[in-house]
């Protein structure tokens, strides 16, 4: 090949890897997750089936590959806001079929930079807490649709998944999640008459922080009817557990079946609020010394004595000097609001209030050392390849082709670590939970987010539960 | 290695693998079973599809049709009494979304009853709100006196019905998930079972 043709080909393939600089999930997303933020859901599902190259959100995409699968789990939560119950309720069903978690404890580095760059992170592996969560909606939607079948199936996935993330996480990080998962459940399978079950999840709400007078009092008559025992929480923590509600189950006065009902199941109604946004991945170029702090501290992941004696030769020598990593960011986040609930037009008190925003931040600042190891690693590869391709390109005689062969390297990995910023971005930041009993009859039910109100004409059945579900002011 | 010595083939290979990046595989496309015989041999998940349902449909109508109480209800009619048999939803004791599939699975219970028992059989399409009723109370809809209730309500003497249960696991990537059905020929009056039938079903997701 002359000469001029190396050039010229060196230079296309300059252009190429710099041209292949794709926008970001974050980047794709902005538009929907910002439409979210603004309280406009149906703005939002439009942008979002144009992402997903649908044309209704009646339709499912044909391929659930690349972004697709996140794609479709931020329409779903956007339906939800618009009370499309059904509609968000199929495709999060879609989503769960297709939703992989990424495992620190049982994943090596390599693997874990290849889910956190884009070059070769095909499918969406989400963090414990989104798949968590995702059965939580989940429940929310079938739930507001009083099949309580459907609710009770979520619920049992929301506690396989609990009992695997259990087995590797920290049950700290994750404690608001577990407990607004397991009321929901609780209350799904108390109105499925299913009362040992629901026993059993509410034990574990209340275990996890769901502490409201009533909820306890509800808890402790219905520990006492069912004989339920928290032998699995006490295993779990490997000592006593729930000991001052058993010690109130033991001197509980006595109550009965029909008696729990018309106390706790006439008219029982759950006010689900849903508010603000949870912190988005953006790619940002972390300083080394900061990355390297960074990346102490990890329960699963470290340096090697060679690795960190090559680091600190590169960063000594001012080879690497930043590392392209996906952050936590609040831009363009709702500000956490106050909220009043009103029923008949009087203020209700949360029952539950959950920080999801903060839930995440604590979890993923437990990911990032692992995923900060996994990041410096591929970046010293990167730098390897780089100084040995200019080496081989220069041992053949062509002065100055191995530098650009070397930028070329660098250049084409640099494009392709390109971090994967994707997370489930329209998740709210603050789920608040308000429970009471209402007559038989339509019931005005308002809530004010800031400055701005939703409204319901709610027909309260005595025998069901009834799920009201706000989530489309943020 | 002969071609890293060479900057020619050097370069054409990296401009060969950035050129191969973006080249994308077949689109998915729809069809149908007449266009592609064997698309029902493949496993899409880990709920029930026809093959599945067909299998515990089999293995469950012969045990039910060649049964005591099957043989009860021809001597009943025999003697001018048929008795009046009426379709109850399963339970869904599993953490798969497999409700629809359990009740294609009764519909065709209901079918065979009809066509091969000695047994009136009541349609549980003319009792929806009721249907939607017991699919609302779920654990409470089997408590014996409200069996007897809803019995009255269709005037059924005898209900099919049944409940799944199933072991699920997760190992990495891995899924698998154990299916326990029990089909249940159930006496309205008395809430005994005259008939249990189990059948065991195992779906997974291996890498």
């Amino acid at each position: 090949m002359p000469l001029r043709l190396l050039h010229l080909a060196l230079i296309a393939l300059f252009a190429l890897v710099w041209t292949s600089g794709c926008a970001t999930y974050s980047d794709n997303v902005r538009d929907a997750h910002s439409a979210v933020a603004q309280s406009h859901p149906e703005r939002a599902v439009k942008l979002l089936n144009t992402q997903l190259q649908l044309k209704s959100s009646k339709r499912l995409p044909m391929e659930f590959e690349d972004d697709n699968v996140l794609l479709l789990l931020e329409r779903a939560t956007v339906l939800q806001a618009m009370g499309e119950y059904k509609l968000a309720a199929r495709d999060m069903m879609a989503v769960d079929d297709h939703l992989e978690w990424l495992d620190l404890s049982s994943t090596g580095a390599d693997d874990i930079a290849k889910y956190m760059y884009s070059e070769s992170s095909k499918q969406y592996r989400a963090p414990a807490y989104e798949r968590l969560l995702l059965n939580t909606l989940n429940m929310i939607n079938f739930l507001a649709m009083r099949d309580f079948q459907g609710a009770k199936v979520e619920a049992r996935r929301f506690t396989l998944l609990e009992q695997f993330f259990l087995d590797n996480e920290e049950p700290a990080l994750l404690s608001g999640i577990l407990s607004v998962g397991n009321y929901l459940g609780g209350a799904a399978f108390e109105h499925s008459g299913d009362y040992q079950q629901a026993a059993r999840y509410y034990s574990r709400a209340y275990h996890y922080g769901f502490r409201a007078p009533q909820f306890r009092d509800r808890l402790v008559d219905l520990i006492w009817l069912t004989g339920y025992k928290p032998r699995e929480l006490q295993a779990e923590e490997g000592k006593e557990a729930l000991t001052k509600i058993m010690e109130a189950v033991d001197i509980n006065e006595e109550i009965s079946f029909d008696e729990y009902r018309e106390q706790y199941l006439k008219g029982d109604t759950l006010i689900i609020v849903q508010t603000g946004l949870v912190p988005w991945k953006q790619a940002t170029r972390v300083p080394i010394a900061q990355a390297m702090s960074y990346s102490h501290g990890s329960h699963y992941h470290s340096f090697d004595n060679d690795q960190e004696t090559r680091l600190n030769m590169m960063v000594a020598n001012g080879v690497i000097e930043s590392v392209n990593f996906p952050m936590l960011t609040t831009i363009g986040i709702p500000a956490d609001k106050p909220v009043v609930v009103k029923v008949d037009g009087a203020e209700r008190p949360s029952t539950g209030n959950v920080d999801v925003s903060s839930q995440v931040q604590t979890a993923y600042a437990h990911m990032v050392p692992s995923m900060m190891v996994a990041a410096i690693t591929r970046l010293m590869t990167r730098v390897v390849a780089g100084e040995a391709t200019e080496a081989v390109v220069n041992q053949t005689g062509n002065g100055g082709l191995g530098f650009l062969a070397k930028l070329a390297v660098e250049g084409a990995m640099n494009a392709a670590d390109k971090p994967d910023t994707r997370s489930w971005m329209t998740l709210p930041g603050r789920i608040r939970i308000i429970r009471t009993q209402l007559g038989p009859d339509v019931h005005p039910i308002s809530i004010t987010v800031g400055n701005e109100s939703d409204a319901r004409q709610v027909m309260i059945r005595e025998d069901s539960l009834n799920v009201v579900n706000f989530s489309r002011l943020r | 290695m002969k071609s890293w010595k060479n900057p020619t083939r050097l370069v054409l290979l990296l401009l060969a693998a950035a050129l191969a990046l973006p080249l994308g595989c077949a689109k998915p496309q729809y069809v149908r079973d007449t266009e592609k015989e064997d698309m029902d041999e493949y496993t899409m998940s880990l709920r029930f599809d026809r093959k599945d349902l067909d299998r515990l449909y089999k293995d469950n109508i012969d045990k039910l049709l060649s049964s005591r109480i099957t043989k009860m209800w021809e001597r009943s009619a025999a003697s001018g009494n048929a008795p009046v048999v009426a379709i109850f939803p399963m339970r869904n004791e599993t953490s798969e979304h497999i409700g629809p599939q359990l009740d294609a699975l009764l519909s065709k219970f209901e079918t065979d009853l009809v066509n091969k028992s000695a047994a009136d059989v009541v349609s549980h399409e003319n009792q929806p709100e009721l249907i939607a009723e017991i699919k609302r109370q779920q654990s409470d809809a089997y408590d014996p006196a409200r069996l007897a209730g809803y019995g009255r309500q269709l005037g059924a003497q005898y209900f099919v019905t049944g409940k799944v249960y199933d072991t699920a696991e997760r190992v990495e990537d891995e899924r698998r998930v154990q299916y326990f059905m029990f089909v249940q020929v159930i006496d309205v009056e008395t809430g005994a079972i005259k008939f249990q039938n189990e059948s065991a079903i195992s779906k997974g997701l291996m890498k």
